[in-house]
This record gives C-alpha cells, sequence and structure tokens, in this order.
C-alpha cells in the first residue's frame, strides 16, 4: 500500500507543477485591428507566406492561431507554413488584447498539395 | 511463481501507435496487460518511450525532400486491476517531456510541446480460458479521453496539432486478444480497432482515420527470470477528414513493424521490459514523415491483493 501512495505522489508532482506565465503586460485603451494581410494567401505544401497584422491601442498583445499548419515566430507579423497534412483552406486568426478588450480577425491561406 | 511470470511476461504486450503527420496524442493505445489479470490483483506500471521521425515517404518510396523530422519522450502510469476472475479493467495517463519538431527549411526555431497527454481506459472479459488446452481468449473495449493539453501555446502563438500532447478527440476501441501456450512457447494473435470522433470547433472541424491493427508474437520463456517476445504488427490508418468533408489526402497509411523485447523479472513480482519498433514496411499516403525507430522501456509491479 505504501507503494501505492508514493507513486500516487510522483503522479501528482509530474502532472500538476506549476505552469510559468509568460503573459506579457497588458495597456489600457480600446484595441482595434486595422488590417490583417498576407503576401500570398495561396502557397504550395511548406512555402512560408508573411502575414501582418496593424493593430491600434495601447499595450498590445498579440495572438495567433491556425487552424492547420504551423505559425513561426510571433508579435506584429509571422511566418505561416503548412506541410502536406494541412492542404486545403487554412484559417488564421489574430487577436489583439490589452486590460480594456480585445479583438480578432480571420485571414484564409490556401495551401496546395505538394 | 509460473503464474507470476506469465502474469508478468502478458502485462508486456504492448501497442504502439506510429506518429503520422498531424496526429496528436498519446502513442500507445494503453493495453497494459491484453490478456487480463486474475481477481484482486492489482498491476502498476510505468512505460517511457523515445520515438524519432525523419524520413518522408511518398507511398512505399524515401521521398527526396525532408523538411523537418519529429521526436518525442513520453512517459505513463498505469494501473490495473482484476475486478472478478474474468473482467479486469485498465487505466493509463501520460506525459509529454517534450514533442518536438526541427525544420531542415527557412532557418526556422524548433516547435516543442510537452504536457498530459489522453487518459485510456478499458475493460477486458476473459471470455476462454482453457487451463486443458492453454487458450485464452479476452476481448476488450476502451475509450481515450481527450484531458490533455490540446491548446498550448508559446509567445501566444498556439502550437501546431501535431505537437500538441493530446489528440483533443475522443476515441473509442475493442480489440480481441489469443494466446496458446505450448510447453515455454506461446504464440499469440491480436486484432484491434480504434474510431476518433470528429473534433468540432469554433475554427477547427477534423476527424482523424479510424485505426486497424494486426499483430502476431511469439515468445519464449528461457527460465523464471528472462523470457523473450518477437511482434510482427500491421497498422492501416485511415485518411482524415476535414471541414466540408474535404478528405485529407497526405494522411494515413500503412505499416509493418518488427518489435524484438526482452523482459526480465527483477525480484518475484517486478519485472522490465526493454523493446524496440523497427518499421520495416512503410507506406504512407500522398507524403508524410514516418517513424524510423521508437525504444522503450516498461517497470511493472504486480500486487495480489488476496493476501492477508
Amino acid at each position: 500500500m505504501k507503494n501505492i501512495i508514493y507513486l500516487s505522489i510522483i503522479i501528482s508532482i509530474l502532472f500538476f507543477a506549476c505552469k510559468k506565465d509568460t503573459t506579457p503586460e497588458k495597456g489600457t485603451g480600446d484595441v482595434n485591428i486595422i488590417s490583417l494581410t498576407a503576401t500570398d494567401t495561396v502557397v504550395n505544401a511548406w512555402q512560408e507566406t508573411s502575414i501582418t497584422v496593424v493593430a491600434e491601442g495601447d499595450g498590445i498583445v498579440y495572438s495567433w492561431e491556425a487552424n492547420h499548419g504551423e505559425i513561426h515566430g510571433s508579435g506584429k507579423q509571422i511566418k505561416y507554413m503548412a506541410g502536406t497534412c494541412c492542404s486545403g483552406t487554412n484559417t488564421i486568426t489574430c487577436t489583439v488584447s490589452n486590460n480594456t478588450n480585445n479583438d480578432s480577425k480571420n485571414i484564409d491561406i490556401r495551401v496546395l498539395p505538394y | 511463481m509460473k503464474k507470476i511470470i506469465i502474469i508478468i511476461s502478458l502485462n508486456i504486450f504492448t501497442y504502439h501507435l506510429y506518429a503520422q503527420c498531424c496526429g496528436a496524442g498519446n502513442p500507445i493505445s494503453g493495453f497494459n496487460n491484453v490478456s487480463g489479470i486474475s481477481k484482486n490483483s492489482l498491476m502498476i506500471s510505468s512505460f517511457y518511450k523515445h520515438s524519432y521521425s525523419d524520413q518522408y515517404f511518398a507511398g512505399d518510396t524515401k521521398a527526396d525532400f525532408n523538411p523537418d523530422k519529429m521526436y518525442y519522450d513520453y512517459l505513463s502510469f498505469g494501473v490495473a486491476y482484476g475486478i472478478t476472475k474474468k473482467i479486469s479493467v485498465n487505466g493509463e495517463l501520460g506525459y509529454f517531456f517534450n514533442k518536438t519538431k526541427e525544420y531542415n527549411i527557412h532557418n526556422y526555431s524548433p516547435l516543442k510541446g510537452n504536457g498530459l497527454g489522453d487518459l485510456e481506459l478499458n475493460m477486458k472479459y476473459k471470455l476462454i480460458e482453457n487451463v486443458i488446452e492453454r487458450i485464452d481468449i479476452t476481448p476488450s473495449i476502451g475509450i481515450k479521453l481527450p484531458i490533455g493539453v490540446f491548446d498550448q501555446e508559446v509567445d501566444n502563438v498556439k502550437l501546431p496539432i501535431s505537437l500538441q500532447p493530446s489528440s483533443g478527440s475522443l476515441k473509442l476501441n475493442a480489440s480481441v486478444f489469443a494466446t496458446k501456450k505450448i510447453a515455454d512457447f506461446s504464440i499469440s494473435v491480436r486484432g484491434f480497432f480504434e474510431y476518433a470522433k470528429r473534433i468540432q470547433s469554433k475554427n477547427f472541424d477534423y476527424k482523424y482515420g479510424n485505426l486497424y491493427l494486426l499483430a502476431i508474437y511469439g515468445s519464449y520463456k528461457f527460465n523464471e527470470k528472462i523470457s523473450v517476445l518477437s511482434q510482427f504488427r500491421y497498422e492501416y490508418r485511415e485518411k482524415s477528414v476535414r471541414e466540408n468533408s474535404e478528405i485529407v489526402q497526405s494522411t494515413g497509411g500503412q505499416v509493418v513493424y518488427f518489435i524484438p523485447q526482452i523482459n526480465y523479472v527483477i525480484i518475484k513480482t517486478f519485472g522490465v521490459s526493454i523493446f524496440a519498433d523497427i518499421p520495416i514496411y512503410r507506406y504512407m499516403n500522398g507524403m508524410q514523415v514516418a517513424n524510423k525507430y521508437s525504444v522503450s522501456i516498461k517497470l511493472t509491479k504486480f500486487f495480489n491483493l488476496n493476501k492477508k
């Protein structure tokens, strides 16, 4: 029985260890996305495209998400790329936020098979 | 003693799913003790796996373009308990220390995910246990719950699903395991099917391909301490489907693995098993990265709760 208790403690420590909070400090006042553009909206598999967001507001935090494919970099401009696993029309979402509000915008990138 | 050896030997028949592109989630399907365990017995196991994939395949041919490579290190803990003489249950939960992708193109920095994987629960029913003929047949059903990390971000950028520790998908499985023992040899066969439920969220609509496995094992017990096992396993995964029922052509495929394994009983109720997954045939739909090898170690501790 002792062994079970010890093992449970080890598992708990491993699985519920605290995660470091890396969220930057946010500002205040309204934030809005003015534009979200890509250098190419149709790309071949593994070809990259740059996506840039222009937003207004103070203390903006930029968050990025793709339903398929990969985002490299962070901030106002990122590189997007997808392999053959993710051919099709993929949606990249940019969210800008601060302590007051947030705003999101999508852009679709068509990834062709290799 | 013999009984314990057999139990521990059976406990280390494990299934390890290959890491197909865009297939997040656990590397194992959680069948720690494919033949079940006896009533009021408790089995605790710990399993570590390192897997490495660096070669792209188009069909069964190596591609001349390898844009990236992937590897992961995974540790899981499993518990199995014999409820009755015929029915046993087991659960398994694991943690990815890293799930990493390195690039040969665009000078990208590596992407790395880590965290809790899916929770696997199974129930086994010993349908036939013929002591005279030394034949066991054990069907089982199971579920894989996506309780782990599926929205991991680095610098406010969400990692691709292939690097998320959890698959994000509820999965159901069913299998049948049959074994025949002849003196110190045993021959076993297992059929396995896994259904992956469609994932639907705001910007994500995806269904992993269903998985079919057929494995044939041969094992030999040298003495009370050491046994070896050879396994040939065929895996077939269907293509994934995304929004608007669009089939993702570069997903799914077929792999045949050869899996040598050695088992050693350290003390009466405590065993260790070491094995490697070596792919000997790969057919990847479209063009995908394929697993090159994986190595695993498993520790198993058995408790007989009938003891006073």
